[in-house]
């Protein structure tokens, strides 16, 4: 390699000449954050578990304490790499949170990171499942508990109603979109047909649409 | 074992199938859980995701736990079948997530961007929509209904002739008009605890 007169040039130039050194730091890129600002293992673990444990719902609910946690109080990730994040947690396969645990811990700590982050988010349901689920399965069928639950069936049929249509506001945007849920909504009412296929068709539907349309 | 194997499996598949979280996965859960291997009746379902709604965690984990849970107890024998049954549900559906997330972040920074994901992804999404829709059917015909929707067409067969039980659809209902008008004032759990009292009472 040629030696360009930056490298020929004695290290302690750099630090006689104040100026010089200024401008290499603004063309070169960024050291990466000293190591002591990026978590732990066991802290990724800690807090993952901690963030799961208190957020009822689905994964994108999670976002907000995310944020708070990761982005603003302890500044371990830019709310742009945030973006990314997010933005990639919804086109993976799989559940938004542990996408979310393993995404953060990867870029954290590698693959040690995203696995204790995982860990650290997959375990609460696992916990509470020691408590509640054994003793909820021993009440089981007695005819009061039936009467309950088809109550609480009900309650959770409209919440999920309610949950449809929110999420409808945002992804139904013309004919295209209402084809594919009407007919997917129509086969799997109708029965026998494997959800798996229907993801699959949807995908290739959407290649087809949006890449016939660019033609 | 070939159930733990099994059980491993069709989590995992269900995973790796899942574009949107939460809700999606519940008629993909039925689909391979109830129909598909009949690990679970239509209605012990249903009550283990009205648990895995209020235990705190996002509703796809629970569901894999407590269904795994479940599932272990019954073939397996006991709280120790059931809690290796949970422990494998549970690691079956994290799996897809730990190999693709990883596999994404190492070498497709920019994959989320795309084009042929993004376009996947238009096609994807309203077919999620389509699903989560249809999981409010099935836990209609588990409560407010007698009988699936499709024995109207189908005939009712050896089940039940399709009938709607007035006291779920006041339930529904209400719950419908209760999370409307206050929204984010009243939570799921208390909602669904008055729901059940209420189904209590009215039977």
């Amino acid at each position: 390699m040629d030696q360009t007169p930056e490298t020929a040039r004695n290290p302690s130039d750099m630090e006689s000449d104040p100026a010089r050194a200024r401008l290499s730091a603004v063309s070169a890129p960024p050291p990466p954050p000293p190591d002591r600002s990026a978590p732990s293992c066991l802290t990724l673990f800690s807090v993952f578990f901690r963030v799961v444990a208190v957020t009822p719902g689905g994964g994108l609910v999670m976002l907000p304490i995310l944020q708070e946690e990761f982005v603003e109080r302890r500044g371990w990730i830019s709310r742009e790499d945030m973006v990314d994040v997010v933005a990639m947690v919804q086109s993976l396969p799989g559940l938004i949170a542990m996408n979310m645990a393993v995404l953060t811990g990867y870029r954290m700590r590698g693959v040690r990171g995203a696995l204790a982050s995982a860990a650290g988010a997959a375990l609460p349901p696992f916990a509470v499942i020691l408590f509640l689920a054994a003793a909820f399965l021993q009440v089981g069928d007695g005819v009061w508990t039936r009467r309950a639950f088809l109550g609480i069936r009900a309650a959770v049929c409209a919440f999920i109603l309610l949950s449809v249509a929110g999420l409808g506001k945002s992804v139904m945007k013309g004919a295209f979109e209402w084809a594919l849920a009407v007919a997917s909504f129509a086969l799997v009412v109708s029965g026998g047909v494997n959800v798996v296929w229907l993801v699959v068709a949807g995908a290739v539907a959407g290649l087809v649409w949006k890449y016939g349309m660019r033609r | 074992m070939s159930l733990l194997l099994l059980l491993y499996g069709v989590f995992f598949k269900v995973s790796l199938f899942t574009f949107g979280g939460g809700y999606a996965m519940i008629t993909l859960y039925q689909s391979e859980l109830v129909e598909r291997h009949g690990f679970v009746t239509a209605e012990k379902f249903a009550d283990l995701v009205a648990v895995a709604q209020v235990t705190p965690g996002p509703i796809g984990l629970n569901t894999a736990s407590y269904v795994g849970y479940q599932i272990g107890f019954e073939r397996l024998g006991g709280v120790g079948g059931g809690v290796l049954g949970s422990f494998v549900a549970t690691l079956g559906l994290i799996s897809p997530s730990l190999l693709v997330a990883m596999l994404a972040a190492m070498f497709l920074r920019k994959y989320a961007e795309s084009r042929g994901v993004k376009a996947a992804l238009a096609g994807i999404r309203p077919v999620v929509v389509g699903l989560i829709a249809a999981a409010v059917v099935s836990f209609a015909e588990t409560s407010v209904f007698t009988a699936r929707v499709r024995s109207l067409w189908q005939g009712a067969g050896e089940g039940a002739p399709f009938g709607i039980r007035w006291q779920s659809a006041l339930i529904f209902a209400l719950a419908l008009a209760v999370k409307l008008i206050w929204k984010k004032k009243i939570g799921i759990l208390p909602l669904l605890l008055g729901a059940g009292a209420l189904a209590c009472l009215l039977a």
